[in-house]
């Protein structure tokens, strides 16, 4: 520990720049200071901490901004002050490796206005972290690019290789009808469920409502059936069921899989099941 | 490393909300600057648009969070992502800030500002080499702006120029950083300029921030056009040394007219071009 410790401190904490001022022996045996290390922080005028500790909670802002914008817009429409109380108590914390350009912060939030605000807007946060998340992450624009590139998919629900949901695709769902539009605040008491499809460029990402028949079905793709296999898992009427089965394999929500590293890959992934969002 | 770097001509740092101007203006903008994180972990498609970028202007990432004042190395992830990336896009060099960004605790997630000595400096130094072997091109370091004054015991100026003698890296010079931290703290930036290793300026920054008043610290917030006292920075910056590059950097209130914009470019790129004034030929004489 040293000055770079002590002077991150002074400017997340504000017990530590209480210390620096009132008690700097204190703020010394915390982080472990000289005394050459201690007089480099107490020599420095304190209007330059006030100002730089205003600057971490804008940058805090400008990343979650970045990532939630229409969640940061109504909170700052309708909840300015429950806003302003995450950016003072939050510390980030370092994220390794890929992590440094992550949406911790963003998780952070959504975390945090859960039981704050009305439950539709914890709803609607939770559903632009959904969006984001996948307009993020790499395997998903992988599999919009593979989708891109290949030819049209061999549909028909005899096919003989595992299906497992793309990469590309995630469903969700929520208490509320996230997908109508309108103030975050006030969206209709209505269970969803939504399937969001990474597409490659622009718009990154489309959201469609999809039935309670679907999500099943979506379910049971999860690499270790063929289609018949996913048809009588599925129950009820086989006809309508296959047919449904067939029109998310055009779509390539659903895919084929045969090799065995696609296999691999639908033991990692985690988009086969709907997360409960709402 | 040591030898004088490719001529870029007068850059944009490239913007989401300016890719209509980038666009539109091609022809007006030397060379390109992109924020190094927005690309390094990013999806595919994202970095298509890169690679694009890159098919029409010379492109440098510019990180924001290698945070090689840190205690230890360099994290090996970020330093091989950032490699890929240099070499993808054929970039002629690449920088950072000479600043920390975090601790092993704390993401500051701003440049803060690092404690001047001379043993801070040697290490820095040590680690600028190594990130640049491992990059494989020329790494250009940052002055920051710094609010906090840490009452160390070498000047911000001294400090770069101890850094640089333990490395053959070359300096990103931001001028308005430079204008912003003489007055916020009273030095003179012309006797910054009489201590750095001038001749390792590669490039240079220029960018409008917000003047502090009633004893209020100037701010840069690369939000407004370049001001005067910066275009006499660089005037007198070029009047001691060659530079290969100037970039106007702009993050917010973007204009809707560019014009703004394009003067500051034009105006940078008729400096560059003016041949030196210690050659005694500044006024065209020659
Ligand atoms: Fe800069």
């Amino acid at each position: 520990m040293g000055v770079r410790e002590a002077l991150s401190g002074v400017l997340t904490r504000a017990e530590d720049l209480a210390m620096l001022r009132e008690n700097p022996a204190a703020l010394r045996r915390r982080y472990g200071l000289t005394e050459a290390e201690l007089a480099m922080l107490a020599g420095a005028p304190l209007t330059g901490f006030h100002v730089t500790r205003q600057n971490v909670r804008r940058k805090l802002a400008r990343k979650i901004t970045s990532y939630l914008p229409a969640t940061v817009a109504e909170l700052e429409a309708s909840h300015p002050a429950l806003l302003a109380g995450f950016l003072a108590a939050t510390v980030r914390r370092p994220q390794p490796g890929e992590g440094v350009t992550g949406s911790w912060e963003a998780e952070r939030l959504v975390a945090w206005i859960d039981g704050r605000v009305s439950a539709s807007l914890s709803d609607f946060a939770r559903y632009e972290l959904a969006r984001v998340s996948l307009t993020t992450d790499r395997r998903a624009a992988g599999a919009a690019r593979a989708a891109r590139d290949t030819g049209p998919p061999d549909t028909g629900a005899g096919g003989a290789g595992r299906l497992r949901v793309s990469a590309a695709v995630r469903v969700a769902v929520f208490d509320h009808d996230v997908t109508v539009g309108g103030p975050p605040g006030l969206l209709p008491l209505r269970y969803t469920s939504v399937l969001l499809k990474r597409g490659w460029g622009t718009p990154a990402v489309r959201a469609f409502r999809v039935g309670e028949g679907t999500v099943s079905l979506l379910a049971r793709c999860d690499g270790s059936r063929d289609a018949a296999q996913v048809v009588a898992a599925a129950g009820g009427d086989r006809g309508q069921t296959a047919a449904m089965l067939d029109r998310l394999i055009a779509a390539r929500v659903v895919l084929a899989t045969t090799g065995e590293e696609d296999r691999c890959e639908s033991v990692r992934s985690s988009n086969t099941h709907p997360s409960r969002v709402g | 490393m040591g030898s004088r770097l490719r001529e870029l001509g007068s850059g944009l740092g490239y913007r989401a909300e300016l890719a209509g101007v980038v666009g539109e203006h091609a022809g007006r903008i030397d060379w390109l600057e992109v924020i190094t994180e927005h690309y390094l972990f990013a999806p595919a498609d994202l970095r298509e648009e890169l690679g694009e970028l890159a098919g029409r202007f010379p492109v440098v990432p510019h990180g924001v969070e290698m945070s090689i004042g840190s205690a230890g190395e360099v994290d090996g992830v970020y330093l091989d992502a950032l490699a890929a990336l240099v070499d993808e896009i054929d970039a002629p060099w690449f920088s950072d800030h000479l600043c920390f960004t975090r601790t092993e605790d704390v993401l500051l997630g701003l440049l803060a500002p690092l404690p001047r000595t001379r043993d801070v400096a040697r290490e820095l130094g040590r680690k600028a080499r190594r990130v640049q072997d491992a990059v494989g091109r020329p790494f250009l370091l940052e002055n920051i702006t710094y609010y906090v004054d840490l009452a160390t015991p070498l000047t911000e100026a001294q400090f770069i120029a101890e850094v640089m003698e333990h490395c053959d890296c070359h300096l990103l010079l931001d001028l308005a950083n430079l204008d912003i931290n003489a007055r916020n703290h009273g030095f003179d930036p012309l006797g910054f300029l009489d201590v750095i290793p001038v001749e390792r300026v590669a490039q240079v920054h220029l960018a409008g921030g917000i003047d502090g008043v009633a004893g209020e610290m100037s701010l840069d917030s690369h939000g407004a056009a370049v001001p005067e006292r910066v275009w006499e920075l660089l005037d007198e910056l070029l009047s001691r040394t060659a530079v290969p590059a100037t970039l106007i950097e702009r993050d917010q209130n973007f204009p809707d007219d560019p014009a703004e914009l394009l003067a500051d470019l034009d105006r940078a790129r008729a400096r560059l071009r003016r041949p030196l004034a210690r050659d005694g030929v500044a006024d065209g004489r020659a």
